[in-house]
């Protein structure tokens, strides 16, 4: 009984003095994913704030992301299949909500385990009917944003501790310095969807035959970044999107934003700040009104400009940082009080 | 802008029917959406047409200052615009024609696009072509946005290879770097037709950079009765075309103007 109280002392003092392990489990997604790079970024949060963060790959076979900043990989990596790790009571297993065989094979480690849940569709895929992420003994749960959050509670909601925060879109998303191009880049999860659109684009308006449209899929971010900043407007169609980051990094390049609305309304759309359609047949009219609205200035395009901005004004990568510390400062200090109630009351073992 | 761009609006003759259109380009010019962009204005016209030029400018407030160019000499186009060239002070010029337009962003996009391309020489519009009833006809100069054209080079930029494979490029509503104008020999007077894609040609070939805006910024009449190419039309058989495409194929390697032959039917 003193060993275990023992050992529940160390592990309150390893948190308070900032020893606790971060493990994100990084899912195994081979091309470039707005999923994986939050994940790196929350794990680039806790690494600047001083904590011992590790990245768990699936198998050996996997490589670390290559496709974005190199700075926001330069964490270790383990692999499932090779490393065998040692989790102690003040660690943080940090498990996409696709993963529910993981949260399966940790339900009875003792440590804090945390949800990210950045894909309803991937979270109700994993999820067997009836099953829930408390059942895994999992009661924490970090979405991406305040739509998630409110789905996640009324999906899973009872007893869980759901947090949100804004994403942060950096500033190498940004309007090149040179004029923009008579280009409209595209990124759609259904090919047949763009298919049909730039064909019914193309015969309904054939005086625009000059306007090219550039795939941005797969595409490094970087590199991605610069070509959203060289072209005037995004095409973007993704019916199952759960949030959407590039909508929001068409308008912070400062293009014209051509979207199908996702059955998940991301927390930012709004009347104004990109010409949304429910219906995927009008895209072809919307598509020459914005290439009207460029071609010729119109003022109509000025206040697109001044919506766009007050939108992508909430979603800044110091904003998203200071949210994300604040979220994971509190799990911490919620740890740090359950092992205090496991600390005898006289606060000392006997030898 | 007054001391960076001066337009230039040649014309050789005057009636009523002028008067409305000219009255619309001054117009224009003056209507620049940002009124500190308002460029120097300049009309070259020949001494035919004096008195009509003068009554029109004194007759009429445009709120832009017309400053006036008589030109004694010949009086077709491309003497016209060489003539008023020897005579402006601004870095760049471009050319109206006085059945034309440009639109209140004209001078705004010109001002981005000469940031961005410093080096630049010539910076075409892409122009709306109208009938003389205002139908819209087509786009012009959109060619050079487009990726089945645009082989080598950017996306906007015209080179030798596309101008010898495309020959479809409108000039008027075009920015020049003066100097650049001059030193590369200005208009050749003795070609007909083909006198601005052999400029164009010329521009090229003389590693001269050529882009075009991608922003709709000039209009222009298409093909007016008695406009100089309605008159090439009605006039001009298709041998004497494919001649003056020749005589501009081979005579943008060279600066000065040379004796070029007419157009003779032999058969």
């Amino acid at each position: 009984m003193e060993d275990r109280f023992q050992k529940i002392k160390e592990s309150y003092d390893n948190i308070v003095n900032k020893k606790s392990k971060f493990i994100f489990f990084v899912p195994n997604i081979q091309v470039p994913s707005a999923i994986m790079y939050e994940i790196y970024v929350h794990a680039n949060v806790l690494k600047e704030d001083g904590y011992d963060v590790q990245m768990m790959l699936e198998n050996a076979q996997c490589e670390k992301p290559n496709w974005f900043e190199s700075s926001l990989t330069e964490l270790p990596h383990l692999f499932a299949d090779k490393h065998n790790l040692t989790i102690r009571p003040e660690d943080f297993l940090m498990i996409p909500d696709i993963y529910t065989n993981i949260m399966e094979q940790v339900k009875n480690i003792t440590c804090e385990k945390i949800i990210l849940s950045f894909s309803h569709d991937y979270a109700l895929n994993a999820l067997v009917p009836a099953m829930y992420w408390k059942d895994l003994g999992i009661n924490k749960v970090l979405t991406s944003s305040e739509r998630l959050k409110t789905i996640a509670q009324e999906s899973f909601g009872i007893g869980m501790d759901i947090q949100s925060y804004n994403i942060g879109i950096p500033d190498y998303f940004k309007p090149s310095a040179k004029p923009k191009k008579l280009v409209i880049t595209f990124l759609t999860r259904n090919g047949n969807d763009l298919t049909k659109v730039v064909k019914m684009f193309y015969y309904k308006y054939p005086q625009y035959r000059f306007v090219s449209f550039e795939d941005l899929s797969g595409t490094p971010r970087e590199q991605f970044a610069q070509k959203m900043g060289e072209s005037f407007a995004t095409l973007w169609i993704d019916r199952i999107a759960s949030f959407g980051t590039v909508a929001l990094e068409s308008m912070k390049s400062g293009n014209i934003l051509i979207g199908l609305v996702p059955d998940i309304q991301p927390d930012y759309l709004k009347e104004g700040n990109a010409l949304w359609t429910y219906d995927l047949y009008n895209m072809p009219d919307i598509l020459a009104q914005a290439i009207n609205m460029h071609l010729q200035d119109l003022p109509a395009f000025d206040e697109l400009k001044k919506s766009m901005e007050e939108t992508i004004s909430k979603y800044t990568v110091k904003e998203s940082k200071k949210q994300l510390k604040a979220i994971y400062d509190k799990y911490i200090e919620d740890r740090i009080k359950l092992l205090e109630t496991a600390i005898p009351a006289n606060n000392t073992v006997e030898a | 802008m007054r001391k960076q761009l001066t337009i230039i609006i040649p014309i050789h003759k005057f009636s009523p029917e002028i008067s409305t259109y000219l009255t619309k380009a001054v117009t224009s010019v003056a209507n620049q959406r940002d009124k500190k962009l308002i460029p120097s204005l300049l009309i070259v016209y020949h001494s035919d047409i004096k008195s009509e030029i003068n009554e029109f400018i004194k007759s009429n407030d445009f709120g832009v200052k017309v400053d006036l160019l008589e030109n004694k000499q010949k009086n077709d186009y491309c003497s016209q615009i060489n003539t008023a060239v020897d005579i402006v002070k601004t870095e760049y010029f471009s050319i109206l024609e006085f059945d034309d337009q440009i639109s209140d962003m004209y001078v705004k996009n010109f001002i981005d696009y000469k940031t961005a391309y410093p080096n630049s020489s010539v910076f075409l519009p892409i122009t709306v072509e109208v009938s003389e009833n205002n139908e819209f006809v087509r786009y012009s100069n959109d060619g050079a946005w487009s990726k089945s054209i645009i082989q080598i080079g950017e996306l906007g930029q015209l080179t030798l290879q596309t101008l010898t494979e495309y020959t479809y490029f409108l000039v008027t509503g075009g920015i020049f770097k003066t100097q650049d104008f001059i030193d590369i020999g200005k208009y050749k007077t003795n070609i007909k037709l083909t006198f601005n894609y052999e400029l164009l040609l010329r521009f090229a070939f003389n590693n001269m950079d050529i882009q075009v805006m991608s922003k709709l910024t000039y209009l222009h009449t298409n093909n007016r009765v008695d406009s100089l190419f309605y008159t090439y039309q009605n006039t001009l058989i298709q041998k004497e075309i494919g001649h003056w495409f020749d005589v501009a194929k081979r005579e943008y390697y060279f600066k000065k103007e040379r004796e070029t032959r007419e157009f003779f039917v032999t058969e």
